[in-house]
């Protein structure tokens, strides 16, 4: 147990909306061991970045969220901490790197004085350590001539690069879980490429775990040790990245696999179509939650919802039917 | 209009109409016939031919006199063949969106000729163009949310479409919408609904439906799918298939990504600053890439097999301006295998076989 970096139990996020309650996750358990790279996949509003941002609680608890289950980090429930102690621990134990690296950096600071802030805040160095520092991870991040960018603006950079300086601000303080939400979504390939090969070298470097959030499964094959695959709020099967690909048992993630065109390969006729579309938090099915878009619905998917049930030891399956339903591929 | 008579034909043909284009399950469409770019050159029907076309936005200084251009699309020759889908690859800026509506007018030519069914659009007015050839060259964005009025019913943007270009008789305009949203596989109920009210996926469909409605010869289709979900995403390339089809559209597709690319089209592009430095029929392409950057662009694209180790070519520096490219060949800066010939001369383009062409020294 002792490897085990992050620990989420049973975690419901709901939204107090003009609407009503809305609730954007329900029910999701996983871990993180050290020196992992677990994947978060799934479609656009199915919870990748309402999960991280609870585990962190980033959101306004007084008027507008409600948590209910454990965040352990390295055993401390989070969820029970005073505010002012939380964030402490965000930056320091557990660093975010966002998909728009524009938005999230001040445009008034330099490159520079944004790394060394963190230094300056959470680990008590001096201005000189912290530029020095700062300037060392610059270049583990694959700056060229970091001395010089240390002095430059936000909008002086290009995407990637820009997305370079969010990933060394992150790590600055050797974090022990660092979460990547869609941290390439708008690049170019050949500049996802470099992003995703430095966070997994650092991730090998620094043995600090890493949730990798992402709706592009190629990305996830390439870099994921375990894999979770959420829709609609909760997670529908979880096993290592192998099996997910090889052996997928959930119709969802088989769906969703079939759904890609491939780079290689025979290229078939027509691509694959998961049926209809994802429901709105507010129409969400009774029973299994993908019914209605399911190939094997039956009888008993429309009563009652199922559990997320370990089918070997490294896969878990929410599903009725995973006896009877084997991958076409 | 009446409310009633689509209420009516929803009462009888409703059923009808729940055979939509996605649904239909795999494996029952026909085999396409070879498209026109894999027949022989003698059978082949050109659609589209450019030949040298420049696109260059001027750069203003401070006293509004002209400093420079941004030089988006620089010399680029491009045949389009009927009935075939001509994917265009390449990182953003390197000059798509600019090539793609400059092909159809959307953007004047700073140079070069763009015949179009016979007729040369760089030598007419924007005004004869509106007129005459707008509704033979249509185009679809990434985000179609932007392109329908938020204020309008579905139903409305589809009719206005047909009414600008004076496409059917008035009395015949409402059966035309509804069949076409049947087509592309929305349901005669979102003829009353507004753009906010659908998902992406069905605002897509709806920008498709108001590109086909008016029957183009051309569709520029500039990254159409990118913006949507994996799911999704499938449903639209499959009904882009589906209208080739039935209706022998040509499709310019311009797309960042290269498995998309690899599944839509039968010939391939790819663009560099503003350059296409490499042609060919797909399968070729992605088989025996011969320019250094599709070689780079491919072997960055990550597989989604989990045993598949890429050996991967990293590209080293950024993206070259293009207010100020690089002399010679424009991927020098980067190029992994540059010689010193590559500083001083833009290559030749060359024939590595029929179907093939390539802008490299390497192979001069
Ligand atoms: N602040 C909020 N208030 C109310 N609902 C919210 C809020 N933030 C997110 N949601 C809802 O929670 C659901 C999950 O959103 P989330 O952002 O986690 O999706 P995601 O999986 O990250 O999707 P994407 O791939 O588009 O980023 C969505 O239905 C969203 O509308
Ligand atoms: N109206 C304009 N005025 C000045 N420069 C422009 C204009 N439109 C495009 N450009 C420039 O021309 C170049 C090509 O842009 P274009 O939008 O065609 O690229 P793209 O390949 O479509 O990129 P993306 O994949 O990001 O859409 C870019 O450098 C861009 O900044
Ligand atoms: S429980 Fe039923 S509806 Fe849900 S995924 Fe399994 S077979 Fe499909
Ligand atoms: S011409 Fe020279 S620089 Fe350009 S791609 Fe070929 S080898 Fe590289
Ligand atoms: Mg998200
Ligand atoms: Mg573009």
């Amino acid at each position: 147990m002792s490897t085990r970096i992050l620990e989420v139990r049973n975690l419901v996020t709901s939204f107090k909306t003009d609407r009503g309650i809305m609730k954007a996750v329900d029910g999701v358990s996983f871990h993180v061991e050290k020196g992992e790279i677990l994947g978060l996949v799934g479609e656009s509003g199915c919870g990748k970045s309402v999960t991280s941002q609870s585990i962190m609680r980033l959101y306004d608890e007084k008027n507008l969220v409600r948590y209910e289950g454990e965040v352990l980090l390295e055993g401390r429930n989070l969820m029970k901490l005073p505010e002012h102690e939380m964030q402490h621990i965000c930056g320091k134990e557990i660093a975010i790197v966002f998909q728009d690296s524009l938005s999230s950096l001040n445009p008034v600071f330099t490159c520079g004085d944004q790394i060394m802030e963190a230094l300056i805040i959470h680990q008590g160095m001096s201005k000189k350590e912290a530029k020095e520092r700062a300037i060392e991870m610059l270049r583990l991040v694959g700056i060229p001539s970091p001395e010089k960018r240390f002095n430059q603006y936000p909008h002086e950079l290009s995407g990637g690069m820009r997305q370079r300086v969010m990933i060394a601000c992150a790590l600055s303080c050797q974090p022990k879980l660092l979460i990547a939400d869609e941290p390439t979504t708008a690049l170019d390939v050949t500049i996802q490429a470099q992003i995703m090969e430095l966070i997994v070298e650092l991730n090998r470097k620094l043995q600090m775990g890493v949730i990798l959030i992402t709706h592009d499964l190629a990305v996830v094959a390439e870099t994921c040790n375990r894999v979770a695959v959420m829709y609609l709020g909760q997670i529908v099967e979880e096993a290592d990245v192998n099996t997910i690909f090889d052996n997928p048992r959930h119709p969802y993630t088989m769906g969703l696999l079939q759904s890609i065109p491939r780079l290689e390969g025979e290229r078939a006729r027509r691509l694959h179509v998961i049926q209809g579309t994802v429901p709105l938090l507010n129409q969400i099915p009774k029973g299994c939650r993908f019914r209605p878009r399911c190939p094997y619905a039956a009888d008993i998917c429309q009563s009652e919802m199922p559990e997320l049930r370990q089918i070997s030891d490294t896969q878990f399956v929410r599903c009725w039917h995973v006896e009877h339903i084997h991958n076409g591929r | 209009m009446s409310e009633r008579l689509v209420t009516n034909r929803l009462a009888t043909e409703g059923h009808a109409s729940q055979g939509l284009a996605s649904e239909i399950p795999v494996g029952e469409m026909p085999m396409n016939e070879k498209p026109a770019s894999e027949k022989p050159v003698s059978e082949r029907d050109v659609v589209l031919q450019a030949e040298h076309v420049k696109k260059y936005f001027p750069v203003r200084g401070l006293l509004g006199n002209v400093v420079g251009n941004v030089k988006a699309v620089d010399d680029v020759s491009v045949t389009l063949y009927r009935g075939e889908t001509y994917g265009l690859v390449g990182e953003s800026g390197c000059g798509k969106s600019t090539l793609g509506r400059t092909l159809i007018k959307l953007l004047d030519a700073t140079a070069g000729r763009i015949v179009i069914n016979g007729i040369d659009i760089t030598k007419i007015s924007q005004r004869e163009m509106r007129t005459t050839m707008r509704k033979k060259v249509q185009m679809i964005f990434q985000d179609p949310y932007t392109s329908l009025n938020p204020r309008m019913r579905i139903g409305e943007i589809l009719t206005e479409a047909l009414v600008i270009q004076n496409v059917g008789k008035p009395s015949e305009r409402m059966d035309m919408v509804i069949d076409m949203l049947d087509k592309v596989g929305l349901r005669i109920e979102h003829y009353y609904r507004f753009p906010h009210e659908l998902s992406g996926g069905q605002r897509q469909r709806v920008g498709f439906a108001r590109a086909v409605i008016l029957n183009p010869d051309i569709v520029i289709c500039d990254e159409p799918v990118s913006a949507l979900d994996v799911s999704v995403r499938s449903q639209i390339i499959n009904l882009l298939l589906d209208m080739q089809e039935a209706r022998g559209l040509t499709y310019l597709f311009i797309s960042h990504d290269m498995s998309v690319i690899r599944y839509i089209s039968h010939r391939t592009g790819v663009m560099y600053l503003g350059h296409i430095v490499e042609e060919a029929i797909t399968d070729e392409l992605f088989a025996d890439p011969r320019h250094p950057y599709t070689q780079v662009l491919l072997s960055a694209v990550p597989s989604p097999d989990p045993h598949i180790k890429k050996n991967r070519i990293i590209l080293e520096g950024d993206l070259p301006s293009p207010l100020n490219p690089p002399p010679g060949c424009v991927f020098h800066t980067r190029c992994p295998g540059a010689m010193p010939v590559c500083k001083e001369a833009y290559p030749p383009e060359i024939q590595v076989s029929p179907s093939h062409k390539v802008a490299c020294h390497r192979y001069a």
